[in-house]
């Protein structure tokens, strides 16, 4: 693998994700959870950027939307996007997370949430395991018809169904499916010797940094849409001290 | 929290100051240290500790450039502050984020550094933002020296006499940070990393750390410059006159986006303040020991404050003010049958409440937890929190506008329609990322505003659930109005803990980022705010903290309101 563009922080991942998605036009607190799933992807000792960018420039240019509607249907809530356009994954990943967070307990078990034609699949299951919000199996279709499937648990560990720990891009949207899981199946035969991330990764993380690699000039293009170009005369009185100090 | 403080506080106790109260800028703008300050509780463990100090390096040549390792060693670990000094033209020497050039750029290390560690941050560390740095690091920091006094105390020395106090007086450092960076930032340690240890797991102790350390680096480096000019000729410093030289800082703007982005971190230090306040006038009797702890701190203070001379002619007024309460406090003190009565404090601090200004009112807070070491110190062990904002999808709109209405009535009272009241906004500038403050009707780029208008946003939001029915879930509200998201967000979650909000409008035309910069630097600990403008103070940081060869002695805890050996003799 080539050398890292630049090795970041998490709280760097948080800072430059979250606004990065903002300069994508996305309202501030979709950005916000955005930036937490990115941290996540990072703790998880993976490449943010190359995962998500894709899914900033397909809002970008016009490819994908934030404008969605959902219908719950007896055990059945589906989310779909409201135009032609695919539903993208900074909209749809919170989207499930509150229809997590909104039910009980009881009621979670026997229920699923579907959301249709999403851009980045994966980005869903990263809102998911930023939430920390219980076992679930997160399943679509890949580019190719095959279909992937992710379990996340309670405490921050998560499998993938295929090998390696590469996560593929998707190019062509997928409906995703969420629905609740025993914590039993976590240490199954079927998902016994599948890649498995846990704290270990986040603890590895802090100790050395996240290497983000090519696709980081694309978030901090994005990122870069937030500032405003400095004038003479902010400079000289939007900070306040003068520009030479002879204290 | 381990304090036993509760993190969730639904309503406050009849026995706290109210946040309406509390939480409002005026008030945050008059604060002042108190014994629960992070530097406060920085010295305290490393006398408690008996940290020892040690330097592992001292190259320098004889006007003080090259490099340094100083270090500490902790019951744990050992953190290394690592400074690069260098030359640079008068005409460079700004305060200011922009700034590429420095007297002295540095990093609080997390162990003792390698010649490889060292070589690697020679090429990083001097750049500031332009350098990378790694998880090894846990704070990078630049300073410039005080023109005024840094030369002065140097040919003093070197001549074999003092310093002119009056000149140390009226500046306070050597030198003075311009920034001072953790946190992750520009690679740095993520906070993760550290916040789980006993010594760091406090509000910003690695930033201290490294702040103190630096300005012991700063005595050596002076006594080092004057030994090499001045030969056999040459004193050191007398230690009170070392002791009361502290470290400069310059603060802008970078500061009061923290205040607005951490609402449960700063309920939780408010929380801290207030608790250790209500756990003080509860006290029906005083001893004769805390009452001769508060006169002592009463007429230190008063030294302190007639030492505070600054250019602003607002903040002058105010000083002037506050010392003239003082002289009242202390002739109030003074009277034998006030010191009969029981609630002796609660009545010191009805008394600043009804006569005194709001600077007078927030020292009396402070001189009256001072002599309450023990009743109030384990408030100040643990003010951390990793509480998020968080989203209740399930509620529906009407609780949500019952939240509005309980815990937000300040907001909805302002009248955001008025362009007055929104003529500012916050902005990061595309150089260096430096905050900024800009007028929306002048100034370009409002439509980048960073979002920090709590006042105005929850104004907005309380408006459009008047369009939509009561019985609609905060969860399908924040789909079909993703612009809300972020707010309704913060109102679910800041509601659980009353002193979370700034109660005032934060881009109002007539707003003082100053008031938002002095309550975050008197929680640092920091005193003889200096005000340069709206937008920047001058603070020192550590004046009259021990030295690392003075925490032996026993009133190592007792260095608030510094005052002048000058002052201290007469």
């Amino acid at each position: 693998m080539n050398s890292p563009e630049i090795v970041l922080s998490l709280n760097e991942i948080l800072f430059f994700f979250t606004r990065a998605a903002v300069g994508a036009g996305v309202p501030f607190g979709l950005a916000e959870d955005f930036g937490r799933s990115s941290k996540w992807i990072a703790e998880s000792g993976l490449d943010p950027a190359q995962i998500t960018a894709k899914a900033l420039q397909l809002l970008d240019c016009g490819e994908s939307s934030i404008s969605a509607s959902q219908i719950e249907n007896g055990a059945e809530t589906v989310l779909s996007p409201t135009d032609e356009k695919r539903l993208s994954a900074l909209f749809a990943g919170p989207a499930v997370c509150d229809w997590i967070s909104a039910k009980t307990e009881d009621s979670i078990l026997s229920q699923h949430f579907i959301a249709k034609k999403v851009d980045i699949p994966f980005l869903i299951v990263a809102a998911v395991g930023a939430s920390n919000s219980g076992n679930w199996e997160i399943c679509w279709q890949d580019s190719g018809g095959t279909l992937c499937s992710v379990l996340t648990c309670l405490h921050g560990s998560w499998k993938t169904s295929w090998g390696g720990t590469e996560i593929q891009e998707q190019y062509n949207s997928a409906n995703v499916s969420i629905k609740s899981v025993e914590s039993s199946l976590f240490s199954s035969q079927k998902w016994n010797e599948k890649t498995t991330y846990t704290e270990k990764n986040r603890k590895r993380v802090l100790e050395s940094g996240v290497p983000v690699y090519e696709a980081w000039p694309i978030i901090h293009g994005f990122f870069s849409r937030c500032l405003v170009p400095s004038t003479e005369e902010s400079r000289k009185s939007g900070a306040g001290a003068g520009l030479v100090d002879t204290d | 929290m381990k304090t036993g403080l509760p993190e969730k506080t639904p309503a406050v106790s009849e026995n706290l100051r109210s946040p309406e109260k509390v939480m409002c800028l005026s008030r945050m703008g008059s604060s002042f240290q108190t014994r629960l300050s992070f530097m406060r509780s920085l010295t305290r463990r490393i006398s408690r500790e008996k940290w020892k100090f040690e330097q592992f390096r001292f190259e320098v040549d004889e006007n003080g450039y090259g490099i340094s390792v100083f270090g500490v060693h902790t019951p744990e670990r050992t953190y290394s502050l690592i400074v690069f000094t260098n030359e640079i033209a008068p005409e460079k020497r700004t305060d200011r984020v922009v700034a590429e050039v420095w007297d002295a750029s540095f990093n609080l290390f997390d162990g003792i550094p390698t010649e490889s560690d060292i070589k690697r941050l020679s090429g990083n560390t001097p750049k500031q933002e332009a350098g990378r740095f790694s998880p090894s690091e846990l704070v990078l920091a630049r300073a410039n020296k005080s023109l005024r006094l840094f030369e002065h105390v140097v040919s003093s020395l070197a001549q074999g006499r003092q310093p002119d106090i009056e000149l140390l007086v009226s500046v306070g450092y050597l030198m003075r940070t311009t920034a001072v960076y953790g946190n992750g930032k520009f690679g740095c340690a993520d906070r993760e990393k550290i916040s789980n240890r006993d010594e760091t797991r406090g509000s910003f102790q690695v930033e201290l750390l490294t702040v103190y350390l630096f300005r012991w680096f700063t005595i050596e480096l002076v006594e080092y410059i004057a030994r090499r000019r001045g030969g056999q000729n040459t004193v050191r410093l007398k230690p009170e006159i070392s002791k009361f030289l502290g470290i400069g800082n310059a603060t802008g703007l970078g500061m009061a986006p923290f205040l607005i982005k951490h609402p449960v971190l700063i309920h939780n230090w408010v929380l801290a303040r207030e608790t250790a306040l209500s756990r003080v006038i509860c006290l029906d009797s005083h001893s004769p020991e805390t009452l001769s702890i508060f006169r002592k701190n009463l007429l230190q203070a008063t030294r302190h404050i007639c030492e505070w001379n600054v250019d602003d002619e607002k903040q002058t007024a105010r000083i002037v003010k506050t010392r003239e309460e003082l002289r009242l406090l202390s002739k109030w003190i003074s009277d034998e049958e006030h010191l009969k009565q029981p609630f002796l404090w609660k009545k010191i601090l009805g008394f600043a409440e009804n006569k005194f200004s709001l600077e007078g009112q927030e020292l009396t807070v402070s001189l009256l937890l001072e002599p309450h070491g023990e009743l109030v110190d384990d408030l100040a062990e643990d003010l951390q929190t990793s509480t998020e904002t968080e989203l209740d999808p399930a509620m529906n709109l009407k609780q949500l506008r019952e939240l509005l209405e309980k815990s937000f009535s300040w907001a909805l009272g302002i009248d955001f329609d008025d362009p007055e009241k929104q003529r500012r906004f916050w902005y990061y500038s595309e150089e260096k990322l430096e905050p900024r403050f800009g007028d929306r009707y002048v100034d370009p780029g409002a439509e980048q505003e960073m979002p920090l208008a709590v006042g105005r946003d929850v104004f907005m939001l309380s408006k459009i659930l008047k369009t939509i029915s009561a019985s609609t879930a905060v969860g399908a509200f924040v789909q079909t109005h993703p612009e809300f998201r972020n707010i309704v967000r913060r109102v679910q979650t800041v509601v659980h803990y009353p002193y979370a909000e700034i109660r005032d409008n934060l881009v109002d035309a007539e707003m003082r980022p100053i008031d938002l910069l002095r309550f975050k630097l008197a929680f640092f600990g920091a005193s003889k705010f200096d005000p340069k403008s709206e937008l920047w103070t001058r603070i020192t940081l550590f004046q009259g903290a021990p030295l690392p060869e003075q925490f032996a002695a026993n009133e190592s805890d007792e260095w608030a309101f510094p005052a002048s050996p000058r002052s201290e003799a007469a």
